[in-house]
């Protein structure tokens, strides 16, 4: 493992064994925390989702080729969202995360503007949730306020959390102690998490397949989230 | 462990001394337990997981809970849980949702005003279960214990058996499972008169032909389901399994499928036989297993010398591909070519299509499926379909489920059971855990049925609709405060079970059903009847798993207990884990979370069949002595079997009816009319069974979609074409029944001709049932109703006051 600061976390999304199934969106709203919006807002289409499904349809019935791609922030290497920014709110961090810091955040929406893959959420409201559930939230998650831009962190807490735990083993971080929310409870396994810059990382290795292929490569962006194709 | 306010200052100034010397070596020079010191790192919240079953679906996934200061924050999958390997799906995170729901009973309720008028007072448990137990005992004194009526959903749970044995203590058989879980079993009970549910080997098989189940999103357990079709699929060694899936809708399933064969509504059963007939055409059927080990393979005499039908005869005089071709819609080469397939495979599964997907027939239609898998040699076989053992069968004397296959085959028990029962046979009414107002396909009907019985009790966790329509209200625990053994989830192959317990202490005032049952039976006056002597819920599950543990098979669920490992000690006479004492065993039981025993012994084939022949049924004897039974019992106003079956709308007679064969589904009006079949299916995150929209649940539901909280209607771009709709565009689907109305997704996955929509409990202003215009049909054999029996026509631009 590299020392702290040359991590580059990334992230591998195998389409040959996502099944579609939303463990990965149910388990990102439950860890981090993100408002359930309800029925009238989400009719306005602001139903908030750190991690999506993209649900893409080719060819005519009956020979229909479904896809579904789960959908993070792909924490760019060259991310068009930092550069617009006029209060530093949202910033590519040495170790690659593309982070936001809420209270900083005056919710003028350009990054949600300047985003291609239109992975950003507006908090039009305070957070609403039934008064018996207040005391069940994740603890480890600020909740964000209203007027505020949020979007996916790689759960940065649990990077947080990985390092105090490794520094209180002395030891470096291993390959697999920090995972965010998606990838550790996908049932079939689709999503690998770990440092890119680790030659020896299991992202690593898939990010180089023959396979790997990113959203929209030809903006520039640099995402550090790779697909795996699917096999025939 | 309890830590007390000084020893934790205590502690505080020890790691504090300790941190001169670094500041987090205090762990590696003196023993701090775990618990403390996760206090200590993160402050006054002490973070702690325990192990319980998860209840949101009845596929019983071991889920471990993370709770900060003793409240749950979040459901995650058990990674020692054999069932389902450390996963979770999306609807069981909203369990602590369901636990915390502000609409959630907090105290017994008794009914005040009209029925159904909502209007209720809150009332102690002794004045409520003393209610019961004197309507119980006047029962009793008049000879009517038959009177009484329980409904139960049906789970995998020890409260079943408890049920049943309630119900039998008291003198009345009129226990009823809503929602059968072991939907898979009838066909195995035609063909092998046998009530224990089999398992399909589908990590070790070549090929898998799914002829319609969603599996991915309901039936026995999803989670598995998305693992095992993904191992399948992407497995190294040997090659891949591939996964075909016949059904007229690209569901989910289909769609992670190696290839999809788009089927008419209701011909998966024409399929099969299609299939069977190039089979048999080709010589390519298993010649030893149907000499052997089957009946009714080929033409056979009776004792009175007649000849009878046999199966190939059936299949080879009727089902070419090319008649099958205009039944299914199928090419006739793409029939032989999967034919083909499925027989040249060195394992091979044909798994039926789900009981309720098809138009009145699905008896048979599974019938003909399961014949496909003898025909090939797959039963009893690696790769195919196996037979584990029931578990807690020395708990309870005999298979763990109600065997109601009286009623099963011949009256249909399922959601319009009730409505045959005659007014004067019934007085007290017991659901629990069940909401068949919402559920059944005739609310109507049935609310009038209900209006006419004296006492209604509902035992459930939220106020339904049916709850709503009772006069007692008795409040149960959600499963996140209860204790429960969930076992036994059909379609696996090894046997288990996982100890639901209670991970925070009750919220309310509430009581477990079993609870209940126990209380009421000290309270009947009866010496002659057999009390059951259980002093809690508790002591009766921990009886459960003594039985078990003095059983000494299986162990205790571990991170070292693999398949390979636990074969290797067994071979030499060793356990994987010993315990002293039972106490010893449920403490280790209830941290872990389940037990499992993952090594089968193998069973002989010709010892597999409890039919008359002791062969497998390819001429079911056991249907024919059902129906002449029902036809000869004097109670019963039909006298012969035409009757029977012209009533039942059965169009073959003779031998046919007794061997799987294809009869065409039904529909409730004529196609000039209603144009659309209507069909509806199930989605992972939406649970009809759970009475109150769930936020989270809400908000998955339309990932596919991108409809949030209400559901909508699919339809194909030539439909979408010829009606002039376009996407989003609200319209409305009318049946002879009723209207319902939603917006419009045009998806290539859906067949042209049809309308799909999702199933499930929805908050938003457009939440429509698709209850609602579904008419009433069954299979009237299996007694199970249909779902696309329905045919529609599109209105566009609803009236307004829809909107």
């Amino acid at each position: 493992m590299q020392e702290s600061g040359n991590h580059r976390w990334g992230m591998v999304i195998d389409l040959n064994k996502c099944t579609g199934c939303g463990e990965c969106v149910a388990a990102c709203k439950v860890e981090n925390n993100v408002a359930i919006v309800g029925a009238e807002e989400s009719e306005m289409d602001r139903t908030m989702f750190w991690m999506d499904i993209i649900t893409t349809h080719e060819g005519e019935y009956p020979d229909t080729e479904v896809t579904y791609f789960p959908r993070p922030c792909f924490h760019c290497d060259n991310p068009p969202c930092t550069k617009v920014c006029p209060v530093r709110a949202t910033y590519r961090n040495d170790e690659g995360i593309v982070t936001q810091i809420f209270p900083q955040c005056i919710g003028c929406r350009y990054c949600m503007a300047a985003c291609p893959y239109t992975v950003k959420s507006f908090n039009w409201f305070a957070p609403d949730w039934p008064e018996e559930m207040n005391s069940s939230l994740n603890p480890d998650v600020s909740v964000r306020p209203v007027g505020v831009v949020e979007k996916c962190t790689f759960c940065i807490h649990r990077l947080q959390k990985a390092k105090e735990l490794a520094r209180a083993e002395d030891r470096e971080l291993r390959e697999g102690d920090y995972l965010p929310a998606c990838s550790e409870s996908c049932p079939t396994d689709a999503i690998s998490f770990g440092d890119l810059n680790d030659p020896h990382s299991e992202v690593n290795k898939l990010a180089k397949s023959l396979r790997a292929f990113r959203m929209l490569e030809e903006l520039g962006t640099e995402p550090k989230v790779y697909y795996l194709s699917k096999v025939e | 462990m309890e830590i007390k306010r000084r020893d934790f200052l205590k502690l505080l100034a020890i790691s504090g001394a300790a941190s001169v010397g670094g500041a987090w070596s205090a762990r590696a020079i003196l023993d701090v337990p775990d618990e403390v010191f996760q206090r200590v790192l993160n402050g006054p919240r002490l973070e702690t997981w325990k192990n319980s079953i998860c209840s949101m679906c009845p596929g019983g996934c071991g889920i471990s809970v993370r709770l900060i200061d003793s409240i749950p924050v979040r459901i995650t999958g058990n990674p020692q849980y054999p069932l389902n390997a450390g996963a979770t799906c999306p609807l069981a995170e909203a369990g602590i949702e369901l636990l915390f729901h502000p609409k959630r009973i907090q105290q017994p309720l008794r009914r005040l005003g009209e029925r159904g008028s909502d209007k209720w007072e809150p009332i102690s448990w002794e004045e409520a279960l003393a209610t019961i137990s004197d309507r119980l005992n006047q029962l009793r004194l008049d000879g009517h214990t038959e009177k009484l009526f329980l409904v139960s959903r049906a789970r995998n749970e020890m409260i079943t058996d408890l049920s049943q044995q309630f119900m039998a203590s008291f003198g009345s058989s009129n226990f009823s499972l809503l929602n059968q879980a072991d939907i898979l079993s009838p066909p195995i009970y035609l063909t092998q008169a046998s009530d224990q549910p089999v398992a399909y080997d589908i990590s070790n098989t070549d090929f898998l032909l799914n002829f319609g189940f969603d599996l991915l999103d309901e039936g026995p357990n999803p989670v598995r389901y998305n693992q095992l079709y993904v191992q399948l699929r992407n497995r190294k060694n040997p090659q891949p399994g591939r996964i075909v899936h016949a059904s007229p809708y690209m569901s989910r399933t289909a769609v992670n499928s190696s290839e999809w064969l788009a089927i008419k509504p209701g011909s998966s059963g024409a399929l099969a036989l299609g299939m069977a007939n190039v089979i048999i055409r080709d010589g390519s059927y298993d010649a030893d297993f149907t000499e052997n080990n089957s009946f009714g393979f080929s033409e056979w005499k009776d004792s009175s010398g007649e000849t009878h039908l046999g199966f190939k005869e059936l299949v080879t005089s009727m089902y070419s591909p090319e008649r099958v071709s205009t039944i299914t819609g199928l090419p006739a080469n793409s029939i032989v070519a999967i034919a083909r397939e499925f027989a040249a495979a060195k394992s091979a599964i044909a798994f039926p299509e789900k009981f309720q997907n098809a138009g009145a027939n699905d008896l048979y239609n599974s019938f003909a499926v399961h014949c496909l898998n003898a025909l090939t040699g797959n039963l009893n076989h690696e790769g195919g379909v196996l037979y584990p053992k029931a578990l807690f069968a020395h708990q309870t004397g005999g298979p763990n489920r109600p065997s109601n296959h009286k009623h099963k085959l011949l009256e249909g028990i399922y959601d319009n059971g009730l409505l045959n029962v005659k007014d004067s046979e019934i007085d007290t009414l017991i659901f629990h855990q069940v909401n068949p107002l919402f559920n059944s396909s005739s609310p109507d009907q049935l609310k009038e049925k209900l209006a006419k019985i004296p006492l209604i009790i509902s035992c459930t966790t939220v106020l339904d609709e049916t709850a709503a329509f009772a006069d007692l209200v008795l409040p149960e625990p959600s499963y996140l405060e209860k204790w429960e053994i969930n076992h036994s989830i059909p379609t696996v192959g090894f046997q288990h079970f996982g100890v639901q317990q209670p991970i925070i202490d009750p919220l309310y005032d509430t009581r477990q059903f079993g609870d209940i049952l126990l209380e009421l039976s000290k309270n009947i006056q009866d010496p002659d009847s057999d009390k059951l002597s259980w002093k809690s819920y508790n002591e009766y599950i921990r009886d459960a798993a003594e039985g078990v543990y003095n059983s000494g098979q299986g162990t205790i669920i571990s991170k070292n207990s693999n398949q390979t490992w636990l074969e290797f000690l067994k071979d030499r006479g060793w356990q994987a884990l010993e315990y002293s004492t039972f106490a010893e065993f449920w403490n280790v039981l209830l941290a872990e979370g389940g037990w499992w025993d993952p090594i089968s012994s193998k069973v002989r084939t010709d010892q597999l069949f409890n039919t008359k022949s002791g062969k497998f049924d390819f001429y079911s004897l056991s249907l024919m002595e059902a129906m002449n039974s029902y036809v000869f019992s004097p109670d019963n106003p039909i006298k012969n079997m035409e009757e029977l079956l012209a009533k039942w709308s059965i169009h073959s007679f003779g031998d046919q009816v007794y061997l799987p064969h294809f009869e065409a589904p039904r529909f409730d009006s004529e196609s000039f009319e209603y144009p659309y079949h209507f069909m509806s299916y199930r989605l992972i995150t939406n649970n009809p069974d759970i009475a109150v929209p769930l936020g989270l649940a809400q908000e998955l539901s339309g990932l596919n979609s991108r409809e949030f909280w209400n559901p909508w209607l699919e339809i194909n771009p030539e439909t979408a074409k010829a009606e002039d709709i376009y996407e989003d565009d609200l319209i409305s689907l009318v049946s002879s029944k009723g209207t319902i109305t939603a917006r419009v997704r045009i998806l290539p996955t859906v067949m042209p001709g049809t309308v799909m929509m999702p199933s499930g409990r929805f908050g938003g202003a457009l939440s429509a049932n698709p209850a609602e215009i579904l008419s009433t049909e069954m299979d009237l054999l299996a007694g199970s109703s249909s779902q696309i029996y329905t045919r529609v026509k599109i209105v566009k631009n609803p009236p307004k006051e829809k909107v």
